[in-house]
């Protein structure tokens, strides 16, 4: 490995110098650490790289012990975890077309080393940014990726626009909708509205946004869209929240009393004319 | 209560003529038919007694379009205030500028009068000596604004966590927000008295209009450097005929009016065509599927979408730009770009299917839209490989699809 380290610095270190995408930029970080490296895995995210294949994958996997031995030093780190993440995302998709199942062991591990910035983001600074959450919440198990969308949610945003930011609304109470979490999704439904009166755009185009998200919440979970995601499909829903088993089971309980009812009376009153009848 | 309703009347009436007289106040004062102002070597500039600021150090192209013929901004001609009739010997006059934040002030003088300059917290004045008989071109005072400068000294996106500006960060999304794109004014008064009496008083403002803004912002990004790497400012600056009113949008779209900025105005190099054909082929590629279904990677047949395309974004004026993005030059500025997302739950199923059905109108276009586009998340284009893997979500659609935000769609600045 040494000699593949030196390999590296001889001929690719000016080529990190000079990367095109800067990390910083394009997270809306202040990292202060291993920027050269930063800049290097966040080029490989965004851009095609046109180098040797081997190359490539000495680079990565270089990028990637450097990136544990400093977060050996720094494990409460949450930006760095993210970095050592998206690191993981590029060796995954680098293996995609010749080794499915490295690629597939790295996704796992993009997936473990996202979660624990997540986690490490609660207590730690620096803190992880929305444009880092937006990123992140891409290929997540459905719960976490719930939790990267409020959390870029509440960070406002990483769009361009104002319609990305309303559009994100209705991502987030979508996905809670799959995840079978219907009265968090309402909540997060009128959470919308509000704010969108907040902001004096109760009137304004946007407005259209919240109906479309209130039909998806309406929807018959019989007509509900499918799971998108293989990760989704690793963390099945629950059938019914106990809320709505409970409401489920009443409405049913009302209506055989109603039917009960109904035949009751039904028998009641042929009994009473047939009385009437005896009677005459 | 007959006199309380007589007092009633009584306070309407005075209400009407104290109405009546301050619109005829208004009217005299921004009539000015005494005062002959110039600001502007644009004619239309010129006439709204609007201006902007050229700063003396830097040649600045002008004319944005992709067909517009380029040219130099000339050079700052001075502002001129004169009295349309000479006044008589025996009045003396007194000039007085008044900068209505002390942040754009000072101002340049060119007149020769004796004056006396005021700072407050507030603003910035300036008044000359009464000016008698004597004093030569006294019916004229000409300045010159103040420089204006970009704010701050580099370009640097805005917008950080928690949509609160980063650290030297730069841009607004507001219209005449103070250091970024105020609206620069000078108001102009002049006195006449005749002995120890003032018998006279006229005032003039003269203010950016909205299309002058427009430009300042333009000349203000010019040649700026940029935090981090990449080109500095280059953008040419629009000549006041490229800034137009908002079209209505095409009909076959939802979202926004061509541009979200608060100017009510858009540079449109060729967008609202863009827009049209793409809504056009668009729906086209769908009623195609439904005839003929779109297959994914495992050859499953997908569902044709049934939304529209909601337009995002289109002309952005500079300041807006750099608040949310790090192209320094980059083409929404010129108005020759838009973003469209289909009108689907981002992240879902049905989103991804209507972005990998976009994306095949658009190939099936190919070159006869005589423009550039890219599909974008997160403020980076997808890489090749996105198009082509299946790896998260693996659900027999390309990954590029699932990740999307938004389609980028430019027409082409250099057509081959």
């Amino acid at each position: 490995m040494k000699i593949r380290q030196l390999t590296f610095f001889l001929f690719l270190w000016p080529l990190s110098i000079y990367a095109e995408t800067g990390f910083n930029e394009l997270f809306d970080t202040e990292l202060d650490i291993l920027v050269i490296q930063a800049d290097r895995v966040a080029t490989y995210h965004a851009e095609d790289i046109k180098s040797a294949l081997a190359s490539t994958q000495t680079e990565l996997e270089i990028l990637n012990q450097t990136l544990e031995q400093v977060l050996q030093q720094q494990p409460q780190h949450p930006i760095l975890w993210f970095i050592k993440g998206l690191n993981y995302s590029n060796l995954a998709a680098y293996h995609a077309d010749s080794d499915r199942e490295l690629s597939l062991h790295y996704r796992e591990n993009k997936q473990q080393a996202y979660i624990q910035a997540m986690m490490l983001d609660n207590n730690n600074s620096p803190h992880l940014t929305a444009a880092i959450y937006a990123t992140m919440k891409h290929g997540l198990p459905l719960n976490n990726k719930i939790k990267a969308l409020q959390k870029e949610l509440s960070l406002g945003g990483n769009g361009e626009n104002e319609s990305y930011y309303w559009y994100l609304h209705w991502s987030n109470i979508n996905s809670l909708q799959q995840a079978g979490r219907r009265q968090e999704a309402e909540q997060a439904l009128m959470n919308m509205q509000k704010e969108m009166k907040a902001r004096g755009l109760d009137q304004s185009i946007y407005q259209q946004l919240v109906s479309q998200a209130r039909k998806s919440i309406e929807t018959p979970k019989t007509l509900a869209r499918p799971v998108t995601s293989q990760t989704d499909a690793v963390e099945t829903p629950p059938e019914k929240t106990p809320a709505q088993s409970f409401t489920t089971q009443i409405l049913w309980l009302l209506i055989t009393l109603s039917v009960v009812l109904f035949i009751v009376a039904i028998i009641y009153e042929r009994r009473q004319h047939k009385k009437n009848q005896n009677k005459r | 209560m007959y006199g309380q309703s007589q007092f009633s009347i009584f306070r309407q009436r005075l209400t009407i003529i104290c109405i009546l007289l301050i619109s005829f106040q208004l009217a005299a004062a921004n009539n000015h038919p005494e005062l002959r102002v110039t600001t502007s070597a644009d004619t239309e500039s010129n006439q709204a007694a609007s201006f902007i600021v050229i700063p003396k150090d830097k040649l600045i192209p002008q004319g944005i379009s992709r067909d517009a013929p380029k040219d130099l901004l000339a050079l700052q001609i001075p502002f001129i205030v004169e009295l349309e009739s000479i006044p008589a010997n025996e009045l003396d006059l007194q000039w007085k500028v008044v900068v209505p934040h002390s942040q754009y002030g000072e101002i340049q003088l060119i007149s020769k009068f004796n004056g006396t300059k005021k700072h407050t917290l507030q603003a910035f004045s300036w008044q000359s000596a009464w000016l008698d008989a004597k004093e030569s071109g006294r019916h004229k005072l000409v300045f010159r604004p103040r420089a204006h400068r970009h704010q701050p000294i580099m370009y640097k996106k805005g917008k950080g966590r928690n949509n609160k500006r980063r650290q030297y960060g730069g841009g607004t999304v507001s219209v005449d927000k103070q250091i970024f794109n105020p609206r620069l004014s000078y108001h102009v008064f002049v006195d006449l008295k005749k002995g120890d009496q003032i018998i006279n008083r006229y005032q003039t403002l003269i203010q950016m209009d909205n299309k002058d803004m427009i430009r300042q912002e333009y000349i203000n990004h010019y040649g700026i450097k940029r935090y981090g790497r990449g080109n500095n400012g280059n953008l040419p600056v629009p000549r006041r005929d490229e800034i137009t009113l908002i079209p209505d949008r095409p009909a076959e779209l939802l979202g926004n009016p061509l541009t979200e900025s608060e100017y009510d105005l858009i540079i449109n190099d060729g967008i609202m065509a863009l827009a049209t054909q793409i809504a056009d082929i668009y729906e086209k590629q769908k009623h195609e599927y439904q005839n003929h279904a779109l297959h994914d990677l495992n050859n499953q047949p997908l569902p044709t979408p049934q939304s529209k395309l909601w337009l995002s974004g289109g002309w952005r004026n500079p300041e807006r730009n750099e608040w949310f993005s790090n192209a320094t030059n980059g083409i929404h500025q010129r108005g020759g770009a838009i973003d469209l997302i289909p009108n689907e739950a981002p992240g879902s199923r049905r989103s991804a299917i209507a972005y990998w059905v976009l994306w095949n109108s658009l190939q099936a276009a190919g070159q006869q839209l005589q423009a550039f586009w890219q599909l974008e998340t997160n403020g980076r284009p997808m890489r090749t490989d996105e198009y082509r893997n299946d790896i998260e979500p693996q659900n027999g659609i390309p990954d590029a699809f699932d990740k999307a935000d938004h389609l980028h769609i430019n027409i082409d600045y250099e057509p081959k």
